[in-house]
C-alpha cells in the first residue's frame, strides 16, 4: 500500500509533467496533499490514468519501475486498458502507476464507484485542478489557455456537481457517455444545429453541462463556436463503444479548454489514427467527443482550404471568418452573373437564328459513343468558329482539365474555313470531328471522373458515380 | 454535359415562346441555367436535389395555380446563415457538409457562367455580323 501510494505520488507527479510538459519542483508539495488521499481516491488516479492512457507520450521516462509494477498488476486490472499502451513509451509510465493502482483496487472498479467515493474523488480532482493550474500558467504558451483555465475553474465545480449528480443517476458506464453526448446539444445556441438525434436529451444534468459548455463557448471565436456546434453532434453520433468513459469525462470537463483558433493546430499535430491515440494537451479535452470534434474541425479546415483554391484570389486570406465571407461573396457574384447573363440572353436571343438544336442532335447521332460531353464541346466549337482566337473558350467550356491541343486546333481550322451559318459548318465540323472524336471522347471521359472525385480532397465521400 | 443541357433548354425557350416578355424569358433562362447545372452535376448532391425539387414544385404550382413561395425568414443568426441561404438546399446541412456542397455548387456555377458568357458573346457576334451584312 505504501508502495502504491508512493507510486501514486510519483505517478501523479509525472502525470502533471507529461500533461504540462514542464517539470517543476512545485509538484511535490501539491502532491503531498493529494497523496494523503484515502484509498477510494485512488480511483481518482484511475481517472488520470485514463487521461494519460489517451495521451501519446510526450516525454521519455524510464519505465523500469513502472514496468515491474505494470506487469504485476496487469493481470489484475479490471478495467480495460487501452491497447495502444506501449510499455516502452514514456508517458505511459504514469499510466503504469495507474494500472498498479488499479490492480490494487478492488475489481469492482470496473463499475462506477459508489456515489460518495465518486464525489470525494471529484472534490479531490477539483483540488488537483486548482493545484494544477499554477503549473499550466508558466507552462502554457497560450495566455488564452490560461484565461480559459481560470474560467474553467468555475465551471469545473459545477461540472463536478453535475457529474456526481449524473453518477447518482446512472449505474452503467454507458450512461455517462450518453450524458456526455447530450452535453452536445447544450452547446448549440443556434437551433439550426440542434436537429435530429441531438434533440433527444432530456437529462436533468443537461443544464449543468450546458452551463459549462456555454461558458466555454463564450470564450471562443464565433467560428469555433459554429464549428464545435457542428462537430459536437457528430461526436454524439460516434463513440458509443469508446473505452474512454467517465474518467475522461471528468478530466476533460474540468480541464476542458475549448481550443482557440491556434490550439486546434497545435493539438492536431499529434498523429491521429484512432481515438485512443489522439494526444490531448493539458487543458485539452480528452474525451472521445472532443477528439471527434477535433477530427471534425480538421475536416472543416480541409474543406475550407479546398474552397480557398476554388475561389479565385483567396490564397492570401487566412482565417475562417474572412474566408467564409469571401466564399459568400463569390457565390453571390456568380449568382448575380447568372441572372445578368440570363437577362442578356433573353434580350439577344430572338434576333438570332438559333439552329443549335439541329446541330446538337446531329452530332448526338453521329458520335454514337454517348459522349454527351463531346456535345458540350460542339457548341464551343461553334463559337470558336466565330471567335478564332478564343481558344480559352474551349478550355473554359470543358472540364477545364482537358488539353485541347491538336484535336481542337484542327477543328478550329476547319471551322474557320467554313462559311458562316450553322448548317454548313455543321457538316464540315462533323467531318472534322469524326477523326478527332476518339481522342476527344477519351480525353473527356478521362477528365470527367477525376474532376468530380477531385472535388472532395480525400474526404470520405460517396464519390460521384461516373 | 452542362453546355448541352443548357443550350438545349435555351433553344427550347426560344422556340416555344419567342414573344413572351423579356423578364419572363430571362427568368426562364435563369431557371434553365440552374436546371442544366443540376442535371450535369451528380444527383447525390444536396443542391442538385434542391434545385430539381424546386423545379418540380414550380411546375406543379403552375399547373394548379400561380402560387408564391413564401420564404420563411430564419431567425437564426449564424455566421454560416448567409451561405446556407445562398446554396440551394443548404438549410438543413451541417457546416461540414455545407462547405462541400458550396464547393461543388460554386464549381458548377462558375462553369455555368462561362457557358452563358460564351453563348452571349457568340450571339452578339452573330448579331453584329447580321447587322454588318445588312
Amino acid at each position: 500500500m505504501d508502495l502504491g501510494e508512493k507510486g501514486k505520488f510519483g505517478l501523479e507527479k509525472r502525470t502533471v509533467d507529461s500533461l504540462n510538459c514542464n517539470t517543476t519542483g512545485l509538484t511535490t508539495t501539491e502532491w503531498n496533499q493529494i497523496g494523503s488521499l484515502p484509498c477510494p481516491s485512488a480511483s481518482m488516479v484511475d481517472s488520470f490514468g485514463h487521461v494519460i492512457w489517451n495521451q501519446l507520450p510526450s516525454n521519455t521516462h524510464n519505465l523500469s519501475f513502472s514496468n515491474a509494477q505494470a506487469t504485476a498488476s496487469s493481470s489484475t486490472i479490471g478495467k480495460p486498458v487501452p491497447m495502444n499502451w506501449n510499455p516502452s513509451d514514456s508517458l505511459t509510465k504514469g499510466g503504469m502507476f495507474f494500472s498498479t493502482g488499479m490492480g490494487m483496487l478492488p475489481l469492482s472498479l470496473s463499475q462506477f464507484p459508489c456515489d460518495a467515493g465518486f464525489t470525494e474523488r471529484a472534490a479531490r480532482f477539483s483540488c488537483f485542478s486548482d493545484v494544477a493550474y499554477p503549473f499550466i500558467v508558466p507552462g502554457s504558451s497560450d495566455a488564452t489557455a490560461e484565461a480559459q483555465m481560470q474560467k474553467n475553474e468555475a465551471d469545473r465545480i459545477e461540472a463536478l456537481k453535475g457529474r456526481s449528480g449524473l453518477i447518482d443517476q446512472s449505474s452503467n458506464s454507458g450512461s455517462p457517455m450518453k450524458e456526455q453526448r447530450e452535453k452536445g446539444p447544450n452547446e448549440f445556441s443556434e437551433p439550426e444545429f440542434s436537429d435530429d438525434a441531438r434533440d433527444e436529451s432530456p437529462n436533468s444534468s443537461k443544464g449543468v453541462f450546458g452551463i459549462n459548455k456555454r461558458k466555454r463557448s463564450n470564450q471562443d471565436m464565433e467560428s469555433d463556436q459554429g464549428q464545435a456546434a457542428a462537430q459536437l453532434p457528430f461526436e454524439a453520433a460516434k463513440d458509443v463503444t469508446d473505452n474512454k468513459q467517465k474518467e475522461e469525462k471528468n478530466s476533460s470537463t474540468m480541464a476542458n479548454v475549448k481550443p482557440l483558433g491556434k490550439n486546434p493546430k497545435e493539438s492536431g499535430e499529434a498523429p491521429k489514427e484512432d481515438y485512443i491515440h489522439v494526444r490531448a494537451r493539458r487543458g485539452q479535452a480528452t474525451n472521445s467527443h472532443s477528439l471527434a470534434e477535433r477530427v471534425r474541425r480538421e475536416k472543416i479546415s480541409e474543406r475550407m482550404k479546398f474552397l480557398q483554391d476554388l475561389v479565385p484570389g483567396c490564397s492570401k486570406v487566412t482565417g475562417k471568418a474572412v474566408m467564409l465571407d469571401e466564399i459568400i461573396n463569390y457565390v453571390q457574384s456568380l449568382q448575380r452573373q447568372v441572372e445578368f447573363l440570363s437577362m442578356k440572353l433573353a434580350a439577344v436571343n430572338p434576333s438570332i437564328d438559333f439552329n443549335i438544336e439541329g446541330l446538337l442532335s446531329k452530332d448526338l447521332f453521329q458520335t454514337r459513343t454517348g459522349s454527351s460531353s463531346v456535345i458540350g464541346f460542339t457548341p464551343e466549337m461553334i463559337h470558336q468558329q466565330l471567335h478564332p482566337p478564343h481558344q480559352g473558350l474551349i478550355q473554359v467550356g470543358m472540364a477545364g482539365v482537358m488539353n485541347p491541343s491538336d484535336a481542337f486546333r484542327r477543328a478550329l481550322n476547319v471551322q474557320l474555313a467554313s462559311t458562316s451559318g450553322f448548317k454548313d459548318s455543321t457538316q464540315q465540323m462533323t467531318n472534322a470531328w469524326d477523326e478527332d472524336l476518339h481522342n476527344v471522347v477519351q480525353m473527356t471521359y478521362g477528365n470527367n471522373p477525376p474532376l468530380k472525385t477531385q472535388d472532395l480532397n480525400g474526404a470520405p465521400r460517396d464519390g460521384f458515380p461516373l | 454535359m452542362q453546355t448541352y443541357h443548357f443550350l438545349r433548354s435555351l433553344t427550347h425557350i426560344n422556340l416555344t415562346r419567342p414573344s413572351s416578355p423579356l423578364h419572363r424569358r430571362s427568368r426562364a433562362i435563369r431557371r434553365a441555367a440552374y436546371v442544366s447545372m443540376a442535371r450535369a452535376a451528380s444527383p447525390r448532391r444536396m443542391w442538385t436535389r434542391a434545385i430539381l425539387g424546386r423545379l418540380q414544385l414550380l411546375r406543379r404550382a403552375r399547373l394548379l395555380r400561380r402560387r408564391r413561395n413564401y420564404k420563411k425568414k430564419t431567425t437564426i443568426s449564424t455566421p454560416h446563415d448567409k451561405l446556407r441561404r445562398l446554396v440551394p438546399g443548404g438549410e438543413e446541412m451541417d457546416f461540414c457538409r455545407l462547405l462541400e456542397e458550396t464547393a461543388d455548387y460554386a464549381e458548377f456555377l462558375s462553369k455555368q457562367v462561362r457557358i452563358m458568357r460564351s453563348v452571349v458573346d457568340f450571339m452578339e457576334a452573330e448579331c453584329r455580323k447580321k447587322e454588318e451584312k445588312v
